[in-house]
């Protein structure tokens, strides 16, 4: 068995993923470094930890909050494969196989959802707290759940090794997302509301987000929206000053 | 003084970007409440922050192929909040902050270059972690990685500092020439921005709904 210190140690040490990332091999050393523990235990020879660390070599990249269920399974049945014998590239190519899914869950849910969702939450509170406290709000409602992706994935995974894929499918994350993204909805809805009542002018401030909102569906990046609307004010007082 | 602990600040918490977590500590609106609260004009640090935030949302915290868009947050807030054309204690005006806003952009996207070599370049620090652990030896792999931490926060902090410099002077000259109808339209601009990230966000709320009635929303809920 591996102990839970060394165990807790490669979880800790998964925060440091995406150090010695390379173009050709990902996160395959950051990776490696966080397994790094749990190779050590079970392998008391270093010719032995030599040979088990190759087999992790190869090209990997996944989401780094998911990356921990990989962790967390890789650890388990490189523990049942000592104990029971295998090899080691049977481990790893479970690891290459789960990266994929697990990077798609992350870039879906973190990115694509948790993200926007503590932002949203973060802005309505501060449409009524402008604070720097705020930015507490915001890293606490966001760290949260990446912790908790990041501890439960890597427990959960050790735990239940490859089984653990048909109960993170069982999760339905999707309806999650869909009940997150309606809520994000009704967060900015809300927050355009106390923003523009603040300045006595709420359905023009309704229009212009709309305006944008049109504008971004036609692929346009905020960025040059921005840039684009600066432009456009300027001209304007420009022509409504005579000077242009 | 206190430009050379925002860089340090900032030399620090970009790791977040580039190597470790990410925690989102990198963020615009992480790094536009931390210049604020340095420079003691946290409203419009905060309003920065937001602003950079929203805009930016789509951008992903990190990965190898994104700029870092708490760059632009960091950079518009110290100019703001060290330019002589605007006295300590007073509020600065919406045109100015649009001013540094729009100037931060360029220089961050330029910033994205940096990174790439600096990518291309710590891969001899892998290779050599690498030929450590295929000798079943560890010890590279941690000296390695924290030399790259090192690097990486070297390489922010020279790239905020020559950032800083250029466009802060660059900003100084420009700046005086701003008046009137000018100021007036960019003041506009700063006013409208708040709704432009509130539809950025609800763009991005409608795209994943979007992308679940395309799979149908029947099979998310039965």
């Amino acid at each position: 068995m591996v102990p839970r210190r060394s165990l807790a140690w490669a979880c800790v040490r998964s925060v440091f993923l995406n150090g010695l990332w390379t173009i050709q091999r990902g996160q395959n050393l950051g990776f490696l470094f966080s397994l790094w523990p749990v190779i050590k235990k079970l392998h008391a020879r270093r010719e032995d930890r030599a040979r088990a660390a190759r087999a992790y070599l190869g090209f990997f990249s996944t989401h780094p909050y998911t990356a921990g269920v990989a962790l967390g399974v890789t650890a388990g049945l490189e523990e049942d494969r000592v104990r029971e014998g295998g090899s080691a590239d049977s481990v790893s190519t479970v690891r290459t196989a789960m990266a994929g899914p697990l990077a798609a869950i992350g870039e879906s849910f973190f990115w694509g959802t948790w993200f926007p969702f503590s932002l949203a939450l973060t802005m309505l509170i501060g449409a009524f707290h402008p604070r720097w406290t705020l930015v507490l709000v915001f890293l606490g409602v966001y760290n949260a759940a990446h912790l908790l992706a990041r501890v439960g994935g890597f427990y959960l995974g050790y735990r239940w090794r490859a089984g653990i894929v048909v109960r993170l499918a069982a999760l339905r994350l999707q309806r999650v997302t869909l009940v997150l993204a309606a809520t994000g909805m009704a967060l900015v809805a809300a927050r355009l509301v106390v923003l523009a009542g603040a300045e006595k002018n709420m359905v023009l401030g309704f229009l212009w987000a709309f305006f944008f909102w049109g504008v971004l569906r036609l692929g346009v990046r905020p960025s040059l929206i921005a840039a684009g609307t600066a432009a456009a004010s300027v001209v304007y007082s420009l022509t409504k000053a005579g000077l242009f | 003084m206190t430009p050379l602990l925002a860089a340090f600040f900032y030399g620090f918490f970009s790791l977040d970007h580039f190597a470790v977590g990410p925690f989102l500590l990198s963020r615009p609106l992480v790094m536009g409440t931390l210049a604020g609260l340095l420079f003691g004009h946290v409203p419009e640090g905060l309003a920065l922050g937001v602003l950079g935030e929203s805009l930016w949302v789509v951008v992903p915290p990190s990965g190898a192929a994104q700029w870092d868009v708490g760059l632009v947050t960091i950079l518009a807030s110290v100019w703001a909040f060290t330019s002589p054309v605007h006295p300590a204690s007073t509020v600065i005006p919406g045109y100015a902050l649009a001013v540094y806003f729009l100037m931060a952009i360029p220089f961050a996207v330029m910033g994205r270059r940096v990174d790439q070599w600096m990518r291309r370049h710590l891969k001899i620090l892998a290779d050599q972690a690498r030929a450590g652990i295929t000798q079943g030896v560890s010890s590279l792999m941690w000296s390695n990685l924290l030399f790259s931490l090192a690097l990486w926060v070297l390489k922010s902090m020279v790239v905020f500092f020559v950032a800083e410099a250029i466009g802060g002077a660059l900003c100084q000259l420009l700046l005086p020439e701003i008046q009137g109808p000018v100021a007036e339209g960019l003041d506009r601009a700063w006013r409208l921005w708040p709704a432009l990230g509130a539809a950025t966000l609800w763009h991005l709320f409608t795209s994943r709904i979007g992308a679940h009635r395309k799979l149908g929303f029947s099979r998310n809920f039965v």
